[in-house]
């Protein structure tokens, strides 16, 4: 007897579901291989990407960094101007004569474009500024706390500049102001000293500043101060909130960078210590 | 005398001549003048002032007496903050220097007295120069 011609068939068919099994199987593996691919590529072009972000950032944080060492340079440039003029100074102190060192410090303060300037006594009572304030304030004592020389980024009372400069006083929206400080010990004949003089020139509405920040990192700036308060930014708007997430010590200032190309939200933290240590 | 960094810490008062005017009509108050004594010097010396040269104090500061405050004056403060420590370290009542020294006191109209400063330095003075007048 002979088998049925169905088992014959079954035994033909078997190779060829084999051959379309293991076609699809490749198929698979290469989809999958090349789903993988893809992801793998991705992953890697991101993280590329994302380095290569970081690294423009820290390279845009470098310039902005170097800018504002720039502004308290020039600063301390305007501070060996006044300490060449220190016996000038004493000599007018011998004599109290106020309004000659109010007009040394008007011209100074208009030729240097410095915000303010003001001269104190050796016990730190204000004698004359320029500009001069328009109310009586008893906050002068605090931006004297520390007397060394030096000129640094440093918190002054709000009240200084709605006193001083009320034109800036829109921008100032914390208790404290940000700014570049120079404190400048005079120097009596006997050693002594004899007085301070203070140059300030405000980070708050320094517009120059912004401008200068964001045109050459090519990005646009943001200051915030201890307060997270926006101090200065070369956005249109000014009412920037601060972003949250990964706060860090309260006694640091942060700078934060936005690209310009795209206006997604990046940032980096650039920290320098702010007068105000709490 | 040596400067030294506790004397750096000492703060002198420094007083305007129109306030030490007040002061000396109202209360009494010994005017040591520090000043160098040369004959090219300003002669213009405070009323009832005592002169002895910033160079002779440390030698001769004993004999300044301890009972009544003292206001130290040179010519143009440049001496006399240096003596008012000096005397403070000394336990001597220091009331403060005059601000801008004699020759502010003296640009500001206040009363002075011309003295000889070669006389001083000579015959009219004690050995050391601590001259009372």
């Amino acid at each position: 007897m002979q088998k049925p011609p169905q088992s014959a068939s079954s035994t033909s068919n078997s190779p060829r579901k084999k051959v379309i099994r293991n076609i699809f199987l490749l198929f698979g593996l290469l989809f999958a291989a090349m789903i993988g691919n893809t992801l793998y590529v991705t992953y890697q072009g991101e993280k590329s990407a994302r380095e290569n972000h970081y690294k423009t950032l820290k390279a845009k944080l470098n310039i902005l960094t170097a800018l504002q060492n720039n502004a308290l340079e020039k600063l301390n440039i305007v501070s060996g101007i006044v300490r060449e003029q220190n016996q000038q100074y004493c000599n007018f102190l011998d004599y109290d004569n106020v309004a000659a060192i109010h007009f040394m410090l008007k011209s100074l303060a208009t030729i240097h474009s410095i915000d303010l300037a003001c001269v104190f006594d050796e016990y730190g009572d204000l004698l004359t500024s320029y500009p001069k304030g328009q109310n009586k304030i008893n906050v002068y004592p605090s931006i004297l706390n520390d007397q060394r020389q030096r000129v640094s980024v440093e918190a002054i009372p709000g009240e200084m500049v709605k006193t001083h400069l009320p034109e800036l006083a829109a921008f100032v929206q914390s208790p404290e102001a940000l700014c570049f400080k120079s404190v400048i010990p005079l120097l009596h004949d006997t050693g002594d000293i004899y007085g301070y003089v203070i140059l300030i020139k405000l980070i708050n509405g320094n517009e120059t500043l912004a401008r200068q920040m964001a045109r050459i990192a090519e990005a646009e700036v943001v200051y915030y101060d201890q307060y997270d308060k926006v101090a200065l930014t070369s956005f249109p708007n000014r009412s920037i909130p601060y972003p949250d997430q990964d706060k860090s010590s309260g006694r640091w200032t942060r700078l934060f960078y936005f690209p310009e190309e795209n206006r997604r939200f990046h940032r980096a933290v650039h920290r320098h210590p702010c007068g105000r240590h709490q | 005398m040596v400067i030294n960094p506790t004397w750096q810490k000492i703060r002198v008062k420094k007083i305007p001549p129109k306030d030490l005017e007040k002061l000396i009509r109202n209360e009494n108050f010994s005017i040591l003048d520090v000043r160098i004594l040369n004959k090219n010097g300003n002669g213009s010396f405070i009323k009832g002032s005592v002169s002895c040269p910033l160079v002779f104090l440390a030698d001769r500061y004993h004999e300044i007496p301890k009972a009544q405050p003292i206001v130290i004056t040179d010519w143009a403060m440049k001496q006399s903050p240096v003596a008012a420590k000096f005397l403070i370290s000394k336990g001597y009542s220091v009331a403060g220097v005059l601000k801008g020294g004699t020759e502010r006191w003296e640009s500001d109209k206040l009363p002075v007295e011309a003295r000889n400063p070669s006389e001083m330095t000579g015959s009219h003075s004690s050995q050391n120069g601590y001259t009372v007048h």
